[in-house]
């Protein structure tokens, strides 16, 4: 595997120590803004004191658990990339039916039941090879980059009682201005806390014009030093009616760690051409196990961070180490409410630059992931409405959830997930007739390249392959058929349209193209003829056209099926 | 679809070919290029530089062009090939039986 030259510490590099600290606080820095939806769930919820400290601790220790449990990749747990996970809103609605119906322990339970949701889904995905695609992949990476900067976008526009929108829009363009001239300016450790220095800026800037409210002062003040957590101290219980909800509360938190996971593969993989979906469903799992935890130490659903995967690979560093100091530091601030408090203090209009610069790795990353393939009509129709669908996702979840408060809430948990359920259902949809085996027969005095070069595309597109392995495949198939028969290896029939006929397999590794046709094999040499051979040998042409073939593809069989021979070409994909 | 032009530069004939020599043409390059050699052409250099396609047909007229010109001890050179054409030409050996440069002036 081999790092891009934007990573300048890959997965299994050990950054110095005194780097690993700072990085862990600039994760921690980013992360932050998710703290503040457990205090917010807490409210929503009605939770007293004692348990919204439990809450919100429980889900950060939980959260430094699953960032270890992701990136340690114990016996086949965890997809080995540094892919924090941050607590999400989109589980509230769930969650408060469970509540309403069985209390609060009840809530619990249903965490449990998604974690479990997730394990199960885990396995699905990675049996579903045909249509968790290259392209659906790149979809979940693009919709994590555009919603991260819609969230951007949005913080930034948030009114807030003591800041101007135009100190706000002056605090984003301090922050964001601030990382863009440390990643593209700058290189080494500058350009590793790019992000960190940005919020720093924003912090400093925002304290100087005064913008952070009294009030953020005051509850870090009320806020306890020291707090221990119990396990099952608000409660857990099991209500048959959240069973529907939880699922698929899993099924959509699995989707979104599809993307982010895939994300933080490419990220760190120079060469990535694929999904290694044993590598996602080894990181769902781990996400599933670590909300299992959560459920028993009584903290809210987490799901991947896209936003923190980008942030990793923006700034050059996706160690593992760092998901081990960031784990202790979460573990730290855990047991200490002051410091949960104190990461909140960082006014929006920050964090939404930060969020713009985090979204914009991200984003490009998937749209370069979807457009690395060829594309047919179907697969344009299934990406081209995921992608609206998914950046419809608020507009969509405000009309649909005054007419199917209760159905529909599920459905729209996330742009990401809404996006990528429906281009997966939409791909499943259109591999009814899809007609990807599909033969053609070719004239052979009649045909030309252009005719295999329409054919060889039109299949390329259907099979989702890489444009310059179709490319090599067009070339190297003409050269065989014109050495097919300006070589006397078709029997050439009199009152008869002699024919070579070709088609297609893919798989996720090949692309073959298969001859048929009547006459004699190709002979194949792994020589190349000699200087001597060609001025003196009439048979050296031959023998050079069979080494030609040889060498164009990556692998070549000859073989019979019947009566007819056989010429299998194969290409790496 | 080819196009073959000619030029004269010196004692060199610039044969200029322009599209794709694959087997639906090869015969017609072959028979045109003997046809110069009969007509006194020894010195020949084929401008490859607007050809985006060569087949093993074409590398076999390649091929009977420099015996043609063996006999009559005259001499053939390629120029202009793009790296597609010349990692056809890397792959088949030919590169080892002709003269390759990058250029008509070099060549000449």
């Amino acid at each position: 595997m081999r790092l891009p030259e934007n990573i300048i510490y890959g997965t299994a590099d050990k950054p110095p120590i005194s780097t690993l600290i700072i990085l862990a606080l600039q994760q921690m820095s980013f992360l932050g803004v998710y703290l503040v939806i457990s205090p917010l769930f807490a409210r929503h919820f009605g939770l007293n004191q004692e348990q919204s400290l439990q809450l919100i601790s429980a889900t950060l220790l939980a959260s430094g658990f699953g960032v270890v449990l992701q990136t340690a990749k114990f016996w086949g747990i965890g997809s080995g990339y540094f892919c924090p996970l941050q607590a999400t809103s989109s589980t509230f609605a769930g969650l408060l039916l469970a509540k309403s119906s069985s209390g609060l322990g009840a809530m619990f339970g249903m965490v449990t039941v998604i974690g479990l949701a997730q394990m199960f889904f885990a396995f699905v995905f990675q049996r579903l090879k045909g249509v968790f695609t290259v392209q659906i992949a790149g979809l979940a990476v693009l919709l994590i980059g555009l919603g991260l900067g819609y969230y951007g976008i949005k913080l930034i526009l948030q009114v807030e009682p003591t800041v101007s929108i135009q100190e706000q829009g002056l605090l984003c363009l301090l922050t964001l201005g601030t990382m863009i001239a440390f990643n593209v300016w700058s290189n080494g450790h500058l350009r590793l806390f790019s992000a960190f220095l940005g919020l720093l800026v924003g912090l400093v800037s925002s304290s100087y014009m005064d913008i952070i409210p009294e009030s953020s002062w005051e509850t870090f003040h009320n806020a306890p030093l020291f707090y221990l957590p119990t396990p099952m101290n608000i409660g857990w219980s099991f209500d048959p009616e959240s069973l529907l909800p939880a699922i698929v509360t899993g099924l959509f938190l699995a989707l979104h760690s599809f993307g982010a996971l895939v994300a933080a593969q490419k990220f760190n993989d120079a060469d990535w051409k694929r999904p290694d979906l044993e590598s996602v469903k080894q990181g769902i799992l781990s996400e599933g196990i670590t909300n299992l935890v959560n459920s028993l130490l009584n903290g809210i659903p987490l799901t991947s961070s896209g936003g923190a995967v980008s942030l990793a690979a923006s700034t050059g560093c996706t160690s593992r180490y760092l998901a081990y100091w960031l784990a202790g530091l979460m573990a730290i601030i855990a047991f200490i409410p002051k410091a949960i408090v104190i990461w909140q203090i960082l006014p929006l209009s920050v964090m939404g630059g930060a969020l713009i610069f985090l979204a914009s790795f991200t984003a490009l990353s998937g749209l370069q992931v979807m457009a690395s393939r060829l594309i047919d009509n179907r697969k344009t129709l299934a990406l081209g409405i995921g992608l609206i669908l998914g950046i419809s996702y608020e507009p969509l979840m405000a009309s649909f959830q005054q007419i199917y408060p209760n159905v529909l809430k599920h459905l729209l948990f996330s742009s990401v997930s809404l996006g990528t359920f429906s281009a997966v259902l939409l791909s499943i949809l259109f591999q009814y007739k899809n007609h990807t085996k599909e033969k053609r027969s070719f004239n052979t005095k009649h045909s030309s390249l252009d005719d295999v070069i329409i054919y060889l595309e039109k299949q390329g597109r259907r099979w989702g392959a890489r444009p310059e392995v179709v490319h090599k495949a067009e070339y190297a198939t003409w050269q065989a058929f014109e050495i097919l028969v300006e070589n006397g290896l078709i029997n050439e029939q009199a009152n008869h349209d002699n024919k070579i006929d070709i088609h297609t397999l893919f798989n996720e590794y090949t692309f073959t193209v298969i001859l048929n046709y009547t006459g004699q094999i190709l002979p194949l040499t792994t020589h190349r003829p000699t200087h001597e051979d060609f001025m003196n040998n009439d048979d050296a042409v031959l023998q050079m056209a069979g080494y030609l073939i040889y060498r164009l593809a990556d692998k070549v069989k000859t073989g019979h099926n019947g009566a007819q021979c056989q010429l299998f070409l194969i290409f790496n994909d | 679809m080819l196009t073959i032009t000619t030029e004269q530069k010196d004692a060199y004939l610039i044969l200029v070919l322009t599209g794709r020599v694959d087997a639906s043409n090869a015969k017609t390059l072959e028979e045109e290029t003997i046809k110069l050699i009969n007509d006194g052409n020894k010195q020949i250099i084929i401008n490859l530089t607007e050809v985006n396609y060569v087949s093993s047909a074409a590398l076999r007229v390649f091929l009977l062009i420099a015996k043609e010109l063996t006999k009559v001890s005259g001499t053939v050179k390629l120029c202009g090939l793009s790296s597609t054409l010349k990692d056809v030409f890397d792959i088949s050996g030919f590169s080892k039986l002709f003269q390759i440069t990058a250029t008509v002036e070099e060549a000449l």
